[in-house]
């Protein structure tokens, strides 16, 4: 049975996201970007992630040209299943985070 | 110019990134190495400083600069409601004497009682938790106001000649504060000298000492007593956790409305006291059903049953406590109500929440038992 954590209404946004494209290593502005979360409050969620071996995280391998390396973030699979576990019980819980992409639709028409 | 204060707040939250722990450093480093990807101007500025709330979190600084500023205000206070007793009456005034001594004794016993078990840890320092730390600083806050009321109770000739009348006795008073001093000091040596021996025995000798003071000297022994429970139940070394904490606050709502109002409003303080016994002792129970469910299960049943009438118990006496010292800090004639509300509380949280851990215990047993066959 996959284990019963409880997680903010932010940190579940953050999880979201994550769950979406599991086997993809995200980085914070990504992620930032997709959540609407401003660095203040999503570094802080993800440090408590990786606390609890819900999130891996490790540098790029090659340093890429004219930018510094980027911290990387995945679901590990004690994360994945505490994150589904915890989006499925949310009551009418939406497939994507709803603000980002209201923001997304509303910068596309415009 | 934001390019420019852009670029200075890089150079800054690097240096500051340095007072986070080894471990938690390359998250700063992490959000830094982000900020050439974000849109020049607020958005970057916004990042930037998104970085410098997580270097404030993650070492703690926000919660021990809160906590800090707290206890600077709480010392302000304390200085002012000595500065009030000081002035508030004229050296003609016998009563006046009287008041600056159990100001001074309270005040003395916020600054005294952490420094002399300071390396005891008894009561201080305070335990990792918010809620500690707010009930901390709360509680140092309501002694403030009954200083405060007692300072305001003399100016207007004493409350039905409870507080504010009499002649200052120097004998009672040097020893009422003699038998307090020797209430904590002489636990605190025996321990010292036979470090082995069980703490159970030395809390007692603490209880009758401040007994004793109380009866020399009540609202001198109470401040004390008061300052001494809140700064031991917050303390690190305190069996209180963070979840009795937040549930005996919430829950000490109720009676610190009625300890307050009620005795106004009825008119009366025996019928009063009744009923804000009553209630402590209802919301100390409803405190006490939720920490016990708030108990992991990670023990073994019977570790399990304990745990949970523990922490209700703890919760229920809490709510009490807090409730009727919400009513002590309301108007010093009150400060019977949080003895009254301990106590109740006390007795409504270790009742409900044995109740409760019975029951949960039968249903574990009883899922157990239904179980049984289909592991077979």
């Amino acid at each position: 049975m996959a284990p019963r954590v409880k997680f903010s209404a932010q940190t579940l946004v953050v999880l979201r996201a994550l769950v979406a494209e599991p086997s993809r290593w995200r980085h914070g502005y990504d992620l930032a970007s997709e959540t609407g979360l401003k660095s203040g409050s999503l570094y802080p969620i993800l440090v408590r992630l990786a606390d609890r071996e819900l999130v891996d995280a490790r540098w790029e391998e090659e340093q890429p040209a004219g930018r510094p390396r980027r911290h990387l973030y995945r679901l590990t699979d004690h994360g994945m299943a505490a994150a589904s576990a915890a989006l499925a019980a949310q009551p009418g819980a939406a497939p994507a985070p709803a603000r980002a992409a209201v923001r997304r639709l509303a910068g596309e028409s415009s | 110019m934001t390019a420019r204060l852009a670029s200075a707040l890089t150079r800054t939250l690097a240096e500051a990134a340095r007072l986070l722990p080894a471990d938690k450093r390359p998250w700063a480093e992490a959000l830094q190495a982000e900020t050439d990807q974000i849109p020049a101007g607020g958005p970057r500025l916004v990042w930037l400083a998104g970085g410098f709330w997580l270097i404030a979190k993650e070492s703690g600084m926000a919660r021990r600069i809160g906590y800090w500023v707290g206890i600077a205000g709480m010392g302000a206070a304390a200085a002012w409601v000595v500065w009030l007793s000081w002035r508030a009456a004229g050296p003609a005034d016998p009563e006046s004497v009287t008041d600056r001594v159990r100001v001074r004794v309270g005040a003395g016993a916020l600054a005294a009682l952490p420094w002399v078990a300071r390396g005891r840890s008894l009561f201080g320092p305070v335990a990792d938790s918010g809620v500690a730390r707010l009930v901390r600083i709360g509680g140092c806050a309501a002694i403030c106001a009954m200083g405060l009321g007692v300072v305001r109770a003399d100016r207007h000739g004493g409350i039905n000649g409870i507080i504010g009348s009499g002649k200052v006795s120097w004998l009672r008073e040097a020893a009422g504060l003699a038998v307090l001093i020797g209430a904590f000091a002489v636990p605190l040596v025996l321990r010292a000298r036979r470090p082995q021996s069980e703490p159970g025995g030395y809390w007692m000798l603490v209880v009758a000492g401040v007994f004793a003071a109380f009866v020399l000297v009540p609202m001198q022994a109470f401040a004390v007593g008061v300052a001494a429970l809140i700064f031991a139940a917050t303390s690190r070394r305190s069996p209180v956790t963070a979840a009795s904490w937040t549930v005996g606050l919430i829950a000490s709502l109720p009676t610190a409305v009625a300890a307050c109002a009620l005795p106004f409003v009825l008119g009366n303080l025996f019928s009063a006291m009744f009923i804000v016994a009553l209630v402590a002792a209802v919301s100390g129970g409803c405190a006490g059903a939720v920490a016990a469910r708030l108990v992991p299960e990670a023990v073994s049943p019977d570790e399990l049953r304990a745990a949970r009438t523990r922490e209700g118990a703890q919760a229920g006496a809490i709510a009490g406590t807090i409730g009727g010292l919400a009513a002590a800090a309301f108007s010093p004639i009150l400060g019977e109500m949080m003895i009254l509300g301990m106590l109740a509380g006390l007795a409504g949280g270790a009742l409900v929440a044995s109740v409760t851990a019975h029951l949960r215990a039968r249903s574990t047993t009883a899922d157990l038992s239904a179980l049984q066959p289909e592991l077979r």
